[in-house]
């Protein structure tokens, strides 16, 4: 009550004498303005992107993945997989500390990972990613043993995720879980200065960082929901850099004088799943047919101003699993009409495509698709669904029209994640189910270690989805910031995980 | 007392005009000094915005002064009014001249005290610091015998009676000892009792401050009580001028002639069992005039114990806590071609038993016969059929036509719910020509007929289903005296034609004693006194019935006026629950003359329930 | 006493409001969306038993009834909990509820400051051609949606003369921008209430009766007219509060203002049910206090209402 008061008067002050300019950004200090608040920053707890592109300064895991989603050494330097992939050795980092003073050591580890596995990870969201590991034992101060409770080829790359994040067990006992969720710890670059819920999260250098000190003074994230508002923000200096950039924005950055567009290929992609089952297009040529009504090309060109990369599969270049002979459907109207007539499917028919409202670039990727089909004589309507809705009720429960979105961000970037949910029995994205032969493959490549055969099983997955054509796979979207011509040393990274180590301020 | 010397206002050849329409030409007159004059006229005569103008008010309803012009000889030297600065004009306002206007209850500021309205103008042009102008308005409240002056003076306009208003306005009025007060129909909207009392305040503060008094009225029996001398006005000119007595007992000009012709008088009557006729010049004599009294055979109409209340709510759980005791115990009969009048005062009940009668409300208990049959036993279908047998004419006859109906329309209607039409044109064309409109008049909207033919088409509504009663309440009080003799004439020579029967509901003795076969008096609901018209005006027995008689301004100017109580207002109808109303029987004081027997306790119970 | 048990009635029924509103709240918004669902939709390998740890660790695979009374429970005594994704509500919510009363305050203070005035003059000039340059600015006010009277606001302030920072709530001239874009909405139709009210009482009769005891045109106009005209503003005022807070939420958006619609709006995206219910309470707690406010102003400010 005090506090709105003395906000009150001292509004009321100033608004009455001069107004003064909004004061200038502390030297080498750098402004993000991004979409979302995560509004909890601890690891376990959430399940957001927005949490990845701030708190990748705050925390480090034991393996890093850069930007080229190479994995990197992280807290620890080197590991060691056993041949039945049943064990995994890590040496750890030495004299790392946390932010607050506190030694990262094995138990560091051996606690984070508890934590994840136990009640408190229970009623988070990353624990279910995790569960493949039986338990974590101390062997020494820098020396962990991961005991597995099945080979998990994508172990590694998932210990650079979000959930695997080392947090510091002192810190957390003697303060509490709620003081840690709005008071993050970690090793990383970047140092937690303040957090004032949904307006913004200040950070300071970690100057004692063990991979060198970052570039810049600072680093303030500001949460600004509207997309128009943000790029205002930009435009009168507020701000430096601003992630989830709407498409339509981007021409009017380009043109922008002090601003620019960076891009970098994102793990979403964007397809219509087919219904096949009980329906029209259970029969695979009308499945086909289907894919072949549709310019990829003309799509990515008019809505996401050519940001994105037609897909074959339903995975981007950088997958892991991504088959660079795969070749889609080619857009081919005629071809498509003579499929769709050898099915027997009458000009005319009726069909409808269920997608998730709210989304406005899909929405007009949506009418553009019906206008495809219309070409090749098909008559399909659109069922813009309520996100909920459509997660819970609709796709789960096989209650779906012919046609329904699919669009996934595997953080992950290896094609396991996707397609297990997407082809194989019993899967949430699966309600029709696929067939004999892609359960096999999908539960054979998880049960290897070794990464090549996984690639190639994986790469058949995707030929056999192909040519079942179980989905319209549309496109790869780009991830696109907009950033001030000012910074500098910006490299965006696939998975929006913004690492800012290397950025600096010009002048 | 008058003094002789010059005049405290002389208007001179003074012309008004709205936009293009001239509202008032050519106007001089005088004022004298310490004496009244009076400005009489119709509506539209010019006499209130004359009024507006000697205020220096005109700008403010959109006129302006056009020539002439209006002078003040007051303490203060001579001033003219017409072509003063605002600034000077805001000095002389409330202080050397000052206005009572028409309608009390809405003269007063209803958000701001009694006291603080009044200590405004001594403020402004006495001077007075607030303790000193609380005093000085207690004083004045007291002048005007407003009861607990002081205690009036933290209130606030609603919770006082519009008579309570009155005075309060005149206190303000004469607050600054005003060289010259205007009083524009100050007691028009006020009941006859309060009326009275009204103008002898209005005639003690000219006494007590040598005050000149400008008094603007249509009614002919007040300006007769008030005037010395008399200004008549009719559309914008002056008709005649001269000393009141000249004016009133031997008018000059014929318009002069025949406004007096129409004014009811009361008294005028003595003598005659039966009601009569205006005598207006240029209509037909009144041969004989007499209208005789129905066969008293079957009753047409009969009200038997009818009671009529309205709950009141209040309080947390919306419990009844009072009543309107609207209606209590009304019997009465009435004959085919007879009317009877209901008179009383405000809350005295009587628009209540003619709702009832037409079934607008429900009566708590009694029974209403109509030729022997029991209307509220019956069920809704056949009800239905009884409202046709009884019509209504309201006080407002713009209010109850539709203004986006032509006068065909709004005929035909009620024919058509009742299946009654059989040719519309003829049957418009007969029922216009029987109200002494032109068959030509059906197309047109209510907008473009004046007041009078409106209520002419009202009663032609009326008389479309071929009613067996009319009742008209308060059904000419809003016309003009010459319009409503003409409509009073109309409606007996229907009644004489179709051997109707009216309900005559009335605050008005005079016009009552003109129109009506026998009267009932109302009070607080209840009848206190019935008979004829000869009974009941000639041998009141009821100190109310003779408290109202007493109180009608005589339209003779050689009588001074009687001096009246000044304390009392109307009670009010309103008893709160477990507070049982004192019951009474009636008495037959002579054969069909019929008075409460609580008649001898009257006054002291009068005073009970208004203290 | 008759004031006192106004008060009673008008809290009671307020009580019954609030159970009506919280209750339709909580079971609707349970209707949307299995918070946990939601959680999990990103990720791999999600088994029923993860849903169910997720459910039970949120508390909701009690019963409705017993999460309604734990909820209603906290709001009584003023323990509002936790949320389940942003930690504790109490917090969280009366900064946005601060932030929300601080921009309707002062965007209502700014609107009546312009529009008392500018619709006395209207009243007091009709017909004129101050007058029908007032009619005519109040209706071009009331046709700019204000979404876009904001966005444009921010182009031309913060984005080419860079003097009002666009966004977010960092100091006194954080408020400008917005305040406006509300007062521009608010004061179009508030204008429009001042010039009829005015006119209609400017031609009461004892307006004149004012002018006849000598009173100066400011005396009648601001003493008298002015005070019987603010009744009917007043009532305008509290029917006009409900929209107020809908276009609340949009400007909000617009300006990033850290108010009670971005909480909302965050809580909807985040099927964050503990916030909302409480957002939604909050909200309707304060229309029925404004309601209340306003009858009491009313009592105030009109004796007959007072004294009946």
């Amino acid at each position: 009550m005090t506090d709105l008061k003395s906000r009150l008067l001292t509004a009321a002050l100033v608004a009455t004498t001069a107004l003064t300019a909004a004061p200038a950004l502390a030297q080498g200090t750098l402004t993000v303005a991004q979409r979302q608040d995560p509004a909890n920053w601890d690891p376990v707890d959430t399940f957001l992107v927005a949490w990845g592109s701030v708190a990748s300064n705050i925390y480090d895991g034991l393996v890093r993945r850069d930007e080229n989603l190479e994995l990197q050494p992280g807290l620890a330097e080197s590991w060691e997989v056993s041949e039945d992939g049943l064990k995994i050795r890590f040496e750890l980092r030495e004299g790392v500390q946390f932010h607050n003073g506190e030694p990262f050591d094995a138990n560091a580890v051996k606690y984070t990972f508890d934590r994840l596995l136990g009640d408190v990870g229970a009623a988070g969201p990353q624990r279910s990613n995790y569960t493949t590991i039986e338990s974590v034992e101390v062997v020494d101060d820098t020396t962990v043993d991961f005991h597995m409770a099945q080979p998990d080829p994508v172990i590694l790359t998932k210990l650079a995720g979000y959930g695997a994040m080392i947090v510091p067990p002192q810190y957390i006992e003697e303060m509490g879980q709620e003081h840690f969720d709005m008071n993050p710890v970690g090793t990383g670059p970047f140092k937690f200065v303040s957090y004032d819920q949904g307006a913004r999260i200040e950070l300071e250098a970690n100057e004692e960082y063990f991979d060198g000190a970052p570039a810049l003074d600072g680093l303030v994230y500001r949460f600004i929901r509207e997309d128009a508002t943000r790029l205002a923000e930009l435009q009168s200096g507020g701000v430096d850099l601003v992630s989830d950039v709407a498409f339509s924005a981007v021409p009017t950055i380009e043109a922008a004088d002090n601003a620019d567009i960076v891009a970098v290929s994102g793990p979403t992609i964007y397809s219509l799943a087919l219904k096949t089952k009980d329906a029209v297009t259970e029969d695979v040529r009308v499945r086909r047919a289907l894919n072949m009504a549709v310019d990829k090309q003309a799509l990515i060109d008019a809505f996401l101003a050519g940001r994105g990369t037609p897909i074959a599969s339903l995975q981007g270049e950088l997958s892991f699993g991504h088959d660079p002979e795969l070749e889609g459907y080619a857009f081919d109207p005629q071809q498509a009409m003579a499929l769709l007539q050898e099915a027997g499917v009458a000009p005319g028919t009726e069909m409808t495509i269920d997608y998730r409202a709210g989304n406005s670039t899909f929405n007009e990727v949506a009418q553009a698709l019906t206008g495809f089909f219309a070409a090749v004589g098909l008559n399909v309507g659109l069922n813009p669904i309520e996100d909920g809705v459509f997660l819970n009720e609709i796709v789960p429960q096989g209650r779906t029209n012919e046609m329904f979105q699919f669009s996934w961000g595997g953080w992950t970037f290896d094609f396991d994640n996707t397609a297990y949910l997407s082809y194989h029995e019993g899967e949430k994205w699966n309600p029709y189910g696929t067939s004999e032969e892609m359960n096999e493959l999908l539960e054979e490549q998880r049960q290897s270690p070794d990464q090549e055969v996984r690639e190639e099983i994986l790469q058949q997955v995707a030929n056999l989805a192909h040519e079942e054509a179980y989905h319209i796979p549309l496109y790869n979207e780009q991830t696109v910031y907009a950033v001030a011509d000012r910074v500098e040393g910006f490299v965006p990274a696939p998975d929006k995980r913004l690492r800012l180590t290397e950025v600096s301020i010009a002048e | 007392m008058r003094e002789t010397n010059a005049p405290i206002l002389t208007v001179e050849n003074l012309s008004i005009a709205f936009g293009e329409t001239e509202a008032v030409r050519g106007l001089s007159f005088e004022v004298p000094r310490g004496g009244t004059l009076a400005i009489v006229g119709e509506s539209g005569s010019g006499k209130s915005v004359t009024s507006m103008a000697a205020m220096g008010l005109l700008k403010f309803t959109g006129g302006r002064v056009t020539s002439g012009a209006i002078r003040l000889h007051g303490k203060e030297g001579e001033t003219a009014i017409t072509g003063a600065s605002e600034a000077a004009l805001r000095r002389l306002r409330g202080n050397r001249i000052s206005m009572i206007f028409q309608e009390p209850m809405t003269s007063l500021d209803p958000v701001f005290t009694i006291g603080s309205q009044i200590g405004e103008a001594l403020k402004l042009h006495r001077g007075l610091g607030g303790r000193a102008a609380r005093d000085e308005a207690a004083r004045l409240l007291e002048l005007v015998r407003l009861p607990n002056a002081r205690a009036q003076l933290d209130r606030y306009p609603h919770q006082l009676s519009g008579g309570m208003r009155q005075r309060v306005m005149i206190a303000m009025a004469v607050s600054c000892r005003p060289d010259l007060l205007i009083a524009d129909e100050p007691t028009t909207a006020l009941d006859v009792t309060i009326q009275a009392q009204i103008l002898q305040i209005i005639r003690d503060m000219q006494s007590e401050f040598g005050t000149s008094v400008v008094f603007i009225s249509h009614d002919m029996g007040v300006v007769s009580e008030m005037a010395d001398e008399i200004v008549v006005m009719r559309n914008g000119e002056m008709v005649e001028t001269g000393r009141a007595e000249d004016v009133i007992l031997r008018p000059k000009a014929d318009y002069t002639r025949a406004l007096m012709a129409a004014v009811p008088k009361i008294g005028a009557m003595q003598g005659s069992e039966s009601p009569r006729k205006f005598d207006l010049p240029g209509q037909a004599a009144a041969e004989g005039g007499d209208h005789p009294a129905p066969e008293r055979a079957e009753p047409l109409v009969r009200l038997d114990k009818v009671t009529t209340r309205y709950d009141i709510t209040s309080g947390f759980f919306g419990r009844v806590s009072h009543r309107v005791h609207a209606a209590e115990d009304v019997s009465f009969e009435i004959h085919p071609g007879e009317t009877l009048a209901l008179v009383g005062e405000s809350g005295s009940g009587k628009s209540t038993v003619g709702k009832t009668l037409q079934q607008l409300v429900r009566p708590v208990s009694g029974r209403i016969l109509y030729r022997g049959t029991d209307i509220l036993s019956l069920d809704p279908a056949e009800r239905q059929r009884f409202k046709r047998e009884i019509q209504y004419i309201f006080q407002d006859p713009y209010g109850s036509l539709n203004p986006r109906k032509t006068v065909k329309q709004s005929l035909t209607e009620p024919m058509a719910t009742h299946g009654l039409l059989r040719d519309a044109d003829a049957q418009v064309a007969e029922l216009l020509t029987s109200v002494g409109l032109k068959s030509e008049h059906a197309g047109r909207y209510p907008h473009e007929f004046s007041g009078g033919q409106r209520q002419r088409i009202a009663i032609a509504r009326a008389l479309s289903v071929d009613p067996g009663l009319i009742i008209a309440d308060e059904a000419v009080s809003a016309l003009d005296v010459s319009v409503q003799a003409q409509v009073i004439n109309l409606m007996m020579d229907i009644q004489a034609r179709r051997g109707l029967a009216y309900l005559f509901i009335s605050h008005d003795m005079a016009v009552v004693e003109r129109v009506s076969h026998r009267v009932a008096v109302m009070y607080l609901g209840e009848i206190v006194e019935m008979g004829t018209r000869r009974q009941v005006f000639e041998t009141p027995q009821h100190p109310y019935t003779k408290r109202l008689l007493r109180a009608v301004p005589v339209m003779d100017p050689t009588r001074p006026p009687e001096r009246v109580t000044l304390t009392g207002d109307i009670p009010s109808p309103i008893r709160a629950i477990g507070d049982p109303r004192r019951s009474h029987g009636f008495v037959e004081v002579a054969p069909g003359h019929i008075l409460a027997d609580n008649h001898e306790n009257f006054e002291k119970y009068r005073e009970g329930i208004a203290s | 006493m008759p004031i006192l048990s106004f008060i009673l009635k008008r809290v009671i029924q307020a009580g019954f409001v609030l159970i009506a509103v919280t209750l339709f709240v909580s079971f609707a918004i349970r209707l949307t969306g299995d918070p946990a669902v939601m959680m999990l939709r990103e990720s791999a390998n999600v088994t029923p038993e993860d849903l169910e740890r997720i459910r039970e660790g949120l508390g909701l695979n009690r019963p409705f009834l017993v999460q309604y009374g734990d909820f209603i429970a906290g709001l009584v005594t003023g323990d509002l909990g936790q949320s389940f994704f942003r930690g504790a509500i109490a917090p969280l919510v009366s900064g946005a509820l601060g932030a929300t009363l601080l921009l309707a305050l002062t965007s209502l203070a700014v609107s009546l400051l312009i529009s008392i005035p500018l619709g006395i003059y209207a009243a007091t000039h009709r017909g004129s051609f101050g007058d029908q340059l007032v009619r005519v600015l109040s209706l071009a006010g009331l046709s700019f949606p204000n979404f876009w009277l904001g966005i444009m606001l921010v182009l031309i302030f913060s984005v080419t003369l860079r003097w009002l920072p666009p966004s977010g709530f960092t100091g006194p001239q954080s408020l400008i921008m917005p305040a406006v874009t509300i007062g521009v909405i608010l004061t179009s139709t508030n204008l429009r209430i001042v010039r009829t009210t005015m006119l209609d009482v400017l031609s009461s009769q004892f307006i004149m009766v004012a002018r006849a005891k000598g009173l100066s045109q400011t005396k009648v106009v601001y003493k008298h007219a002015l005070r019987n005209s603010s009744i009917a503003l007043v009532t305008y005022l509290g029917l006009q509060f409900g929209s107020l807070m809908g276009g609340l939420v949009v400007v909000e958006l617009v300006f990033n203002w850290p108010g009670m619609g971005t909480l909302a709006i965050e809580a909807i995206a985040q099927r964050d049910y503990p916030i909302l219910q409480t957002v939604i309470s909050i909200l309707a707690v304060l229309i029925v206090a404004v309601n209340l406010l306003v009858d009491l102003t009313y009592m105030l400010l009109d004796p007959r209402i007072r004294l009946e």
